[in-house]
Formats: structure tokens, sequence, C-alpha cells
């Protein structure tokens, strides 16, 4: 008895794992197919990629996806650290008023950021460019380094902080010399989730990019439902690929933190 | 001579709490410190205002003659060793020996033979290009020492630098921080709840509890003469009792207990006929026989109730027909404890082995 | 003027706290006031393009959005189907959720890494790539279709896209990899002397997992179903590229308010009530069960 319901949800988890992770996979693979219908390929062929790349459209999207995820990280991460450096220094009732504050963006819907931008931005007069999609794009990013960034910060041992102070590290010195240093996997997470989340968020760049500073997702979007061609596959694996390598930076760079756990 | 440290009429709370409450000493050049006390005495809180990891609520700091309260604690000329010794994990142990001297914009050659100093007056040459995570305890330690010493800080502060070593390495090291402290000739603070390690180490020891600081005396004062009942516990094993003076002649005052027999003590200058006082009496200062020696005084005939074998010394718990039960330890000569349970026998003690507390 | 910058120098705290303020009242308050305003404004009609134009008239004040709303059958459905979709996405995303989650918890340590790492990368990609790839797997002349004509399982291909189940589908798998962490790491967190004490006394795996394991974990459950429910309501991708018009939510209505109809008031009235509907859930959340204070 005992048995068979095990199997059975191993089953039914099996199945759960296939459904969230074959879409990924399979669009992947589509995009490296010949022809020009959705299929798995019979041979791989680079003849997607390269319509991509030929293709002005594509490439100011892929452009201006980079540039709205670089963007994202100037704004939101400083902003980000010095709300989690203010964190580990507040009262603890000021602690949670902070968390609520800086958290409630990522419950609000992005249909009403996006919209709420618009009507702000336009008004502005920024709207339509990068500033103005990375601006709200930072409404979901900061709060993910800060949080990625408060908990880093609580593993770090304060009287390593004092110590230097007490060998005459000003605070400024202190935060370099030592702080940093220690949270240096944290910055890197940090920065990284900052930029996926901007090179995947699509509603509110949707709202908020004119025709010259559409982001791959607001390019892709449309074709999606009209277009369905492997070019939306390779435009997708691109914006995969983009994530993946940056993940595997940042599991390089995490290697920093052995050393510091060996303690 | 001018002290170092002064501090005057330090006080901090938390909220409504008072963890300092008026503490007031002065460290002499090259003189050790120990501020004794359970834990939640101030011990810590004190030596925090004093290194300016704290804001005391009231009082000032002096050190070297200068008022330090509104110093921040990187202009403050202090080293400390931090019980966890918060070396960074990050830093080999040459650049975290040589940290103070990198603030203080010493080039890297320059510092280089500082730090082979500082390494070899720990006897720690040769590991400076290792991590705090490749050192054992013992060594982590010396390290930690090194580098509160390097700049030659007007101040040396412990915070239970001992507290996470084993027992036998903790010894060793006691000596070892004495021994760089008189080499360096640094005032120095000590903060301890090991009275032994207080006791050892320090010149003069503040015996804190509740904020406040019951007495600041030599070790041996300390132990021989507690000024307060807190201090007389808290120090050793003691035999307290409570009474009354009825009689001051020749410079001894007489006790009437409030049960049992009365005791002569050394009269102390503010002791009055008529005044309730508190007398202890150290259990290893008491001596017990079959028969009474000549010359004994403060006799009493008593009745071993337990005896507690130690190994190289036995304690007895005896009572007084009518009077209080005492504890009373002597030293072992042979294998087995003189007496038994039930045994009756003398005990005395000469009235300048007992303390007079007002 | 002196003691005051003193003051603020002592408490570093309150300035590294003024980047945050700022910009989160720049641009997270006031563009959601602005658009509480907006939704209060009398719409300008379809016209023109103007260079900084709005889609709306300046200083009108009316209430004509709202009462259109409640009183259109039309907007009422749509209000009905996505508080039904944030239902059923919170329920089956919590139960699948959790069935994921229990085996990972009680799966072999070097096999624990592998699968949340399968959970998670779904998140880490585009929501659009996620829809693409349903449409490739479960589209009428997709794989799985394909594959079932070629076995001879079926003649005609199941049409699997474009209604409920597609729209379900969709929204579960964006929502899904967040329960699933929230269950772990309750699951993580339980002391598994717990269990073995619950099995030393003579409970059966199933036994103890209903007495402990279950109880433990109700606040995790509790904080899954309502994430789930946010965000299913706030549901857009899955309803618009998965979905036909009769399942399109606010969000969905939101945007062709926007964007095609050119009707920014009526959008921001719609937008506005979409957040209202999320806050209701989220306080009647929170008056029920402070989820922190329980741990």
């Amino acid at each position: 008895m005992m048995r068979l319901g095990w199997r059975l949800l191993t089953a039914l988890n099996l199945l759960t794992l296939a459904v969230l992770f074959l879409p990924l996979a399979i669009s992947v693979l589509v995009s490296f197919s010949p022809s020009e219908l959705i299929a798995l390929p019979d041979r791989l062929s680079m003849r997607w990629y390269r319509e991509f790349f030929d293709d002005w459209q594509w490439i100011e999207a892929l452009w201006n996806t980079l540039a709205v995820a670089a963007l994202t990280i100037v704004i939101s991460f400083p902003i980000g650290l010095l709300a989690a450096l203010a964190y580990m220094r507040l009262a603890h009732r000021w602690r949670s008023a902070l968390n609520v504050a800086i958290l409630l963006p990522l419950f609000v819907p992005p249909v009403v950021i996006g919209l709420g931008a618009l009507v702000f931005h336009r008004s502005i007069g920024i709207w339509g460019t990068h500033v103005s999609i990375a601006l709200a794009h930072s409404l979901w990013a900061m709060p993910l380094v800060f949080i990625v960034l408060r908990t880093t910060l609580r593993g770090v041992d304060s009287s390593l902080e004092e110590a230097a102070a007490g060998l005459g590290a000003s605070p400024v010195r202190v935060f370099f010399e030592i702080t940093f240093p220690l949270i240096a996997s944290g910055v890197a997470v940090g920065v990284l989730f900052a930029f996926i989340i901007s090179v995947n968020e699509f509603i509110m760049a949707l709202f908020l990019a004119n025709s010259t500073t559409k982001t791959l997702p607001v390019v892709i979007w449309p074709k999606v439902r009209y277009l369905l061609t492997p070019i939306v596959a390779a435009a997708s694996s691109l914006v995969i690929a983009i994530t993946l390598v940056l993940l595997v930076v940042s599991a390089r760079l995490l290697g920093l933190r052995r050393l510091v756990d060996a303690r | 001579m001018t002290p170092r440290i002064r501090v005057t009429g330090l006080e901090k709370s938390f909220g409504a709490v008072k963890a300092i409450d008026g503490v007031s000493f002065d460290v002499a050049p090259g003189e050790l410190i120990a501020l004794l006390g359970p834990s939640g005495c101030g011990k810590t809180t004190t030596l925090r205002c004093i290194g300016g990891y704290d804001t005391p609520s009231a009082g000032d700091i002096e050190i070297a003659g200068r008022r330090v309260n509104d110093l921040p604690l990187h202009r403050r000329d202090i080293g400390m060793v931090f019980q966890s010794y918060a070396l960074f994990p990050h830093k080999t142990v040459e650049d975290n020996v040589g940290f103070a001297l990198k603030m203080k914009g010493v080039t890297r050659p320059a510092r280089r033979q500082q730090v082979g100093e500082a390494l070899e007056l720990v006897g720690m040459s040769g590991f400076g290009a290792r991590y705090p995570a490749q050192l054992s305890g013992g060594q982590r330690q010396r390290i930690a020492l090194a580098r509160a010493i390097i700049h030659r800080p007007a101040v040396l502060l412990l915070d239970e630098p001992l507290a996470n070593l084993d027992r036998k390495l903790r010894e060793t090291m006691r000596h070892e921080i004495r021994r760089v402290q008189n080499a360096v000739s640094i005032s120095t603070i000590l903060v301890t709840h090991d009275q032994e390690e207080a006791l050892v180490m320090a010149d003069r020891v503040a015996v804190m509890d509740g904020g406040r600081i019951h007495q600041l005396a030599s070790p041996s004062d300390v132990y021989n003469r507690p000024a307060t009942p807190f201090v007389a516990r808290f120090i050793g094993a003691t035999n307290f009792f409570e009474g009354r003076v009825t009689m001051i002649e020749n410079g001894r005052a007489t006790v009437q207990l409030e049960r049992g027999p009365s005791i002569i003590v050394e009269a102390s200058d503010n002791t009055v006929t008529g005044r309730n006082v508190g007398i202890s009496i150290r259990p290893e200062r008491i001596g017990i026989a079959m028969v009474t020696p000549p010359d004994a005084q403060n006799v009493s005939s008593v009745r071993v109730e337990a005896v507690s074998y130690l190994g190289a010394t036995v304690v007895y718990t005896v009572t007084v027909p009518d009077g209080p039960a005492m504890q009373v330890m002597s030293a072992l000569v042979g294998n087995e404890p003189p007496f038994k349970e039930g045994a009756n026998v003398v005990v005395w003690w000469s009235p300048d082995r007992s303390t007079l507390i007002v | 003027m002196q003691t005051r910058i003193a003051n603020l120098a002592r408490r570093p705290g309150l300035l590294l706290l003024l980047p945050v303020v700022v910009y989160l009242s720049a641009f997270f308050l006031i563009p959601f006031l602005w658009l509480l305003r907006v939704s209060l404004a009398r719409n300008r009609g379809g016209t023109g393009y103007g260079e900084g134009k709005a889609f709306y008239e300046p200083g009108t004040w009316t209430l004509d959005n709202y009462l259109q709303f409640l009183t259109d059958k039309f907007f009422l459905n749509i209000t009905l189907f996505t508080v039904e979709l944030g239902l059923m996405v919170a329920v089956i995303s919590t139960v699948v959720s959790y069935a994921l989650a229990y085996q990972i918890w009680r799966a072999p340590a070097w096999l624990k890494g592998p699968l949340v790492l399968m959970v998670i990368l779904p998140k880490f990609t585009n929501v659009i790539v996620l829809m693409f790839g349903l449409l490739v797997v479960f589209g009428s002349r997709g794989l799985l279709n394909s594959a079932l004509i070629n076995l001879g399982m079926i003649a005609e291909p199941v049409p699997m896209m474009f209604n409920l189940f597609s729209v379900l589908l969709g929204e579960t798998i964006l929502v899904m990899p967040y329960c699933v962490l929230i269950i772990l790491a309750a699951l993580m967190s339980i002391d598994r002397a717990l269990l073995d004490a619950a099995g030393g006394l003579g409970a059966t795996r199933f036994k103890a997992f209903i007495e402990v394991t279950l109880p433990l974990t109700l606040p995790a459950i509790s904080v899954s179903m309502v994430l789930s429910f946010m965000w299913g309501a706030a549901a857009f991708a899955a309803p618009y590229l998965l979905g036909k018009p009769d399942l399109y939510t606010l969000a969905v209505e939101v945007d062709r308010q926007v964007n095609w109809r050119l009707n920014w008031a009526m959008g921001s009235a719609i937008a506005i009530i979409l957040t209202g509907i999320i806050a209701a859930c989220l306080f009647f959340y929170f008056r029920q069960s402070p989820a922190e204070e329980r741990r």
C-alpha cells in the first residue's frame, strides 16, 4: 500500500517536472531547426540565428534589452545595497516597516506598475527611454537585491567590522576593506538577479517602450500569437543563453565563498 | 604617575535597564586590570564603552589624559582582542596583523618588518601567508593579540580572550598574554568571568555585579579581604555568617552570630559596637582536628555531616550544635580522608584569617 | 544646524535610507497616485497620438469609469473569472508543489540540488519563452499531438491549447517554482528528530506525515496559497497567449483598454480595481493568520 502511494507520487512529480522543464528544453531545440515549421529538428542548423542577426529589428531589440538590463543594475543595486546596510543598523520595529515598504512592489501586478509608470513617465517626459523601462524594472529588481544582500550581511560577524574600526579604519574603509569583500558573493547574486529580472520582464516594458526601445520580449510577444516561426525560438534561446552564461559566471564568483566558509 | 586610562562615573542604559551604573577606576601605565563578574554584570559593556563600540549614557573616559567620549571608534588608539578573535577571514595572517598600519597609510614593505616583529613576539613567525581558517584556536588567539598591539596603542582591551580555548591551552595562553603585555608594557583591561584567570593574570581585579564595581583590589586582597558579601561569595567558596558586634578590644571585634557561638575577628576602622555585620571565612583557612591544638582561637566542637573527596583536597561539611553549617577544606596528606561522616571533631581559625564585612 | 548634521552622522542608518525612500516615493508611490487620479478623469476619446499628450482629459473629475465597470456585465464577468482563476491557480499549484517539494525533501542529498535547479530554472527564463514552449508541445500541431497521431492513438489532434486547461497550465507553471521553494523551506526546517520520535512511538510514515509534517507546514501552505492567488489573479501572459477572449483577465483588459482602445482612464480604473482585489486578499490573510508571528 505504502509503496504504491509512493510510486504514484513519484509518477505525478515526474510529470510535473517534465511540464516545468520541457517547454524550456524544447524551445531551445526548435531554434536549431532548419525548417520553417515548428518541429523537432532532424538536423541542427544555425539558420534562424543567422536570420536573427541579419535583421536590424532583432539586433536593436537585443541592444535595447541589454541596455535596459544594465541600467536596471545601475539603479537597483546601489539603492538596494544602501537599504540593506541601513536595515542592519535599524531598530527592530523599523526593520519590518522597511521590509514591507521595499517588498511591496513585488506584490503589485506588473500591469499596474506598467500603467502607473506610463502615465507618470509621460508627464515628466521620460517615457519611451531605456531609463524609463529600467526605473520600472528596478521596482522588482531592487527588492531582490535587498533580500539577497540583507541575508548576506546577516552572515557577516559584526565584530569583524568593529575590529577593523578599532584598528583605525574609518566607516567607509571598513566597508571597502571588510564588509564588501565578505559580501562579494551576495553582491554577485544580487546583480545577477537584477539583470535576469530585467532581461525577462516584458509586461512593464510593453507599456513603456516606444517603437525604437522595444526589448526582446516585447518584440517576441506578438509573434508568438500570430507568426509562429523558429526565429522566435532562436530569440528566446538567446535570452536563455544570456541568462545561463551569467548564472555560470556568478557560480564561479561564488567560489569566493568557500574561502570565507572554511572558517 | 598619571593613569593611562581613567573612567569616571560611567553609566550605560539600554532602555530602562541600567547595564552600568556609575563605574569609576584608573589603570596605571603597564598595569593589567581584570573586570570580573557573572554574565550581565556590566563588564563587557564597560569595555565596549572604553573601546568606543558603545556610547555611554553618562560619565567620562580619558585615555592618556585626553577625554575620548566623543572620539569615533577608529580614532581612539586602542587595541582590542575579541572573544571570537574577529580575524578577517578573507585576509592572510600578515594582512590581518598589518591592518592597523595599513589604515595609517604605512606602505607594504614598511609594514612587513613590523608584522614580522609582532609575529615573532607572539611566537608565530612564518605563519604570515596563511589564512585564519588554516590556524588552530590557540594560533588565532596569538594572531589576534599581535594584530591588537602592532600599532602600539595606548590601551589594550581583552574581551574574554580565552573563553574559546580548551583548559590546557587556556593555562598556557594566560602566561603568553601576560608575557607579551609585559614586553610591550601596555595598559590593559581584561574582561573575564573566570576568577582563576583574573587572579592569575591581573595586577588588580575589579569585581563587578549589577553594573557596579564591588571591589577593586589586588588578587590576594580580593580573595582574602572581600569588601562585600557578593565578592566573598563570587570569588572562591566561602563560609558567610551574619551577626552583631558585641565588643571591640585591641583591634579585635567579638561578633555574636544569629545562631550559635560568638566569633572573634579583626576589626576594621569603621566597625562599631552593636552593628550588624557579615563574616567571611574561607574553607581552607579553617583548621580541623580531633583535639584542640594549643593557642587555637575561634574553636568550635562540630560534627562531620558530609565528606567530599576531591583528590588533592577534601571538603567537610560540619555543623556546630545549635549553630550554622560550614565548609572546611583541608589538604590530603594520606590517601583517604582522616575523618568520616558522623565524627566529632573541632574546628578553629585565627581572627586574621576571617574578614569582617560591614 | 551643526548639531543636526552631527546627529545624522551618528545615525548613518537614516542617511543610507535616503535613496530608497526617494526612489520608492518618486517611482512607486507617485505613479500609483497618478494612476488613481487618471482613473477619476474623463477619457479623451480615441483620437490623436499628440506628442506628450495623454489619453485622458486632465483636470476632469468623474466616477464614470468605476460606474461603467460596476454596471457593465462584461466587466463583471472578467472580474469573476479573474478571481476564479486566482483560486484555481492557488489550489492547483499549492497541491502540486507540495507533492513535489515533499519528494525533493525526502530525496537523497545528491539529487536535491539538481531537482531544485530544475524547478527554479524556468523562473530564470522568459515568461513568453515558457508559453512558446507550451505551444510547441501542446499545440494542435504540436509535438504531443503529432506523437499521439503517429502512434495511432488518436485520429484528429486533441485541442489542448486556447482553453481553460492551457491557461491554468501556463499560469501554474509560472507560479509553481515559488510555491515549491516556500514549502520546501518549511519542510527543511522540520527537525528530523520529530519524525523519528513519531516513528518510535508507533506512527507509520503516513501517520507521521498527517500528525507531524503537515501541521508544521501549514503556515507555508497558506503563504503559498496567498501568493499564488495574488499572482494567478494578476495573470496576463497565460490568458493572453494561451487563452481566448472569454478567458481574459482584468490584467489583459487593462492592456486592451490602454494599448488598443486608447482609453487610459478606464484602463487605470481597472488597474486600481485589480490592485484593490489583491490588497483585500492580502489584508484578509494577514488578519486571519499573522504568519510571521507563528514562526
